[in-house]
């Protein structure tokens, strides 16, 4: 207690501006307080507008000297609420600006490719929600769709691993949390979609034991269908939980399985990613079972509810090549090339392993939106 | 080929196809149509991987379905090449590899002699048809020049596509296709498309940026494999592409190495041989493969695998 008062002591000296370069601290505790006190002055300048050199500057600290701080702040939980209420730097607004600070020096590094710089700022801010939380984050909260987003950056970039690791770790921190268990189930079965014995390698490479890999393939599908089971358990209305329950039992050869999953999808829908792929993988199913003309209807129907869906093109135009028709194959792949070059919507298959809604610049801006609105209204 | 329906019950697959927005499905004369009146096979022959030239059709032993055929050996010098480049663009090939990919391109284009024509696909997880046939080699450039590099992979459907365009006419169709990666977003599997490679005439050549890893394994056991679990063995799709179709695939660790290896590929597409011969009388509808053997055990002859007829 003794020690985190003058610990706070010491950051209302920083932020007060009475410490100076010259009066740098020379015992280990001052020179907690003195670190303490700038990364907060970093954060303060963050949340009063100064965005850019915010940013800047918290990129520029290292990495143990950020931990520091936060290892530092972390400890006496016992006190918390006691500092919570007396402290603009122990407030949640603070701390959630603080994440948000974090956030976008995390997205940055993400522009540079480097993924572990964006995990280690995601794990700050994630700490500084969980301080704002009181350190009981509760499913649905800021904490949890934040996290989420982050996963999904993480799924974008085709980091199915580090995504799924991250999601684990969250499942625990917010048990029962829907949005999280379809963001892990997600990254479990864009893992088992991944899954291949004879991936490009280097020369002389050897080829993975196909037994192992098949493995790992059905179990990744195992925990994406429980991660969904479960999702539908909590939310029975999330859909895309049903629709990716369909496609693994599709993976598994379970047709029945998969259209029994699809008819319990609603018929008509605002969200044309789950109609376009709900008529694709029945055209898939149709295709197996040899029934050529309704897996050509439902292609066409894939078509219509999306029209920029190439994959539903290129599969029309398989069953027209594989029922003796290249003509008519190469028609339909000529329609879909006088759209290719202009079009700007995603097909919705290309999305799919890593999240059906992608728009994570939305997502973070609404995170963002929300941050600054708390902190303007205290 | 097993589980198509019959000729009746295709009309109404025909019909949907005309209710995707805008299809107009060309008039072009399908490959190995019903009733096909010469079956044309495309070889290559080598002696320690070296194009082997000056044989004669006495130097073939071809078979269809097991029966021994009369074959005539017919010039290549006089029919035109069509070059189909299917390109890949993704995220991954951007900076100085998408400027040699360019340069190899453009060399390959420049190779194409008088009569010949070519066409440009490019894909990422989006496969577009840049510059459909042409003989105007600045107009293939251009189009060569304005690729850009983005986004995922979608190598199958791509190769899909590249075997589906309808041939130029009258000609030897080379599909020369590049990846330097996985695939990462194509809606069609492998083996989908190595059956499909089946109903047509087109030749594959691969070249990728990195081999399958080694398995020890011969092509016709990676096909095997690849068609009972086509998710497990995706990688495997050029090197079988190209076996199925009478090709062959490359990997090059360099993109330094791609002008020379697309040079290498045109040089050997034009040392190949086309054979001819009259199908059997008691042919049916179906698959028909056919198998090419040199009389000297020497040589080695590349060739599709069959036809559909």
């Amino acid at each position: 207690m003794v020690q985190r008062l003058i610990l706070a002591a010491g950051v209302i000296l920083v932020l007060s501006g009475s410490v100076s370069h010259a009066q740098r601290p020379q015992t280990a505790s001052e020179q907690e307080q003195w670190i303490l006190g700038e990364y907060w002055t970093v954060v303060k300048r963050y949340q009063n507008g100064q965005t850019a050199p915010a940013i800047k500057e918290m990129a520029s600290w290292p990495q143990d000297r950020i931990a520091k701080v936060q290892s530092t702040q972390f400890q006496p939980e016992a006190q918390l609420n006691d500092l919570l209420n007396s402290k603009a730097e122990w407030k949640p607004g603070t701390l959630r600006a603080a994440a948000m600070l974090h956030t976008e020096v995390g997205l940055e590094a993400l522009r540079r490719r480097d993924i572990g710089l964006l995990q280690f700022h995601a794990g700050i801010a994630d700490g500084w929600l969980s301080l704002a939380d009181d350190r009981s984050s509760k499913p649905g909260g800021l904490r949890s769709r934040w996290n989420v987003a982050v996963a999904r950056v993480l799924l974008l970039n085709g980091e199915f691993a580090a995504a799924d690791a991250y999601l684990e770790r969250l499942n625990i921190k917010i048990a029962n949390d829907a949005a999280v268990l379809l963001a892990l189930g997600t990254a479990k079965e864009s893992r088992a979609l991944r899954a291949t014995v004879d991936a490009p390698a280097a020369a002389g490479a050897k080829l993975r034991d196909p037994g192992e890999v098949q493995r790992e393939r059905d179990d990744f599908r195992a925990a994406a269908a429980a991660s969904f089971e479960r999702v539908l358990a909590i939310d029975a209305s999330l859909v895309e939980a049903r629709l990716r329950l369909a496609r693994i039992s599709i993976d598994r050869g379970d047709d029945a399985g998969a259209e029994k999953m699809l008819s319990a999808l609603p018929k008509s829908s605002a969200d044309t990613s789950i109609l376009y792929l709900t008529h694709l993988w029945i055209g898939q199913i149709r295709e197996r079972q040899q029934q050529w003309n309704p897996a050509a209807q439902s292609y066409v129907d894939a078509v219509k509810s999306h029209p920029d869906g190439q994959s539903a093109y290129v599969a029309l135009a398989h069953v027209l090549q594989a029922t003796g028709q290249p003509v008519e194959a190469a028609g339909v792949l000529d329609r879909w090339y006088g759209r290719a070059v202009t079009s700007a919507v995603a097909d919705p298959w290309w999305i799919y392993p890593l999240g059906l809604d992608a728009r994570l610049e939305a997502r973070f801006d609404a995170i963002f939106a929300e941050v600054k609105a708390g902190k303007d209204a205290k | 080929m097993s589980g198509l329906p019959a000729r009746g019950c295709l009309a109404l697959i025909v019909g949907l196809a005309a209710l995707v927005p805008g299809t107009s499905a060309q008039q072009q004369p399908p490959r190995f149509a019903a009733g096909t009146a010469v079956v044309s096979i495309d070889v290559l022959v080598t002696r320690d991987g070296k194009p082997v030239t000056n044989l004669t059709a006495a130097d073939f032993d071809v078979r269809d379905s097991g029966a021994a055929q009369p074959v005539q050996l017919n010039g290549i010098e006089s029919v035109p090449v069509a070059l189909l480049l299917a390109l890949d663009t993704s995220a991954s090939v951007r900076g100085p590899a998408l400027d040699q990919l360019k340069d190899a391109a453009k060399a390959a284009v420049s190779s194409l002699r008088a009569g010949d024509q070519a066409a440009l696909l490019t894909f990422s997880q989006n496969v577009a048809l840049r510059a459909t046939w042409t003989d105007d080699k600045h107009k293939l450039q251009t189009a060569i020049d304005a690729a850009t590099a983005q986004g995922s992979t979608s190598l199958t459907d791509a190769a899909f596509a590249a075997i589906t365009l309808p041939p130029a006419r009258l000609s030897r169709t080379l599909a020369l296709i590049f990846t330097d990666g996985d695939d990462s977003s194509s809606w069609l599997n492998a083996a989908t498309v190595v059956d499909a490679a089946r109903r047509t005439d087109a030749v594959v050549y691969g070249v990728t940026l990195s081999a399958a890893p080694s398995s020890g394994a011969t092509l016709d056991e990676r096909r095997a494999k690849l068609f009972e679990d086509p998710g497990l063995y995706r990688s495997s799709l050029l090197p079988l592409l190209a076996h199925e179709t009478g090709g062959e695939a490359f990997a090059r660790a360099d993109t330094k190495d791609l002008r020379a290896a697309f040079l290498d590929v045109m040089a050997r597409f034009n040392q190949r041989y086309v054979l001819t011969y009259a199908p059997p009388h008691a042919a049916g509808s179906g698959w028909h493969p056919v198998e090419v053997r040199m009389k000297d055990p020497a040589l080695t002859v590349t060739a599709r695998r069959g036809y559909t007829q």
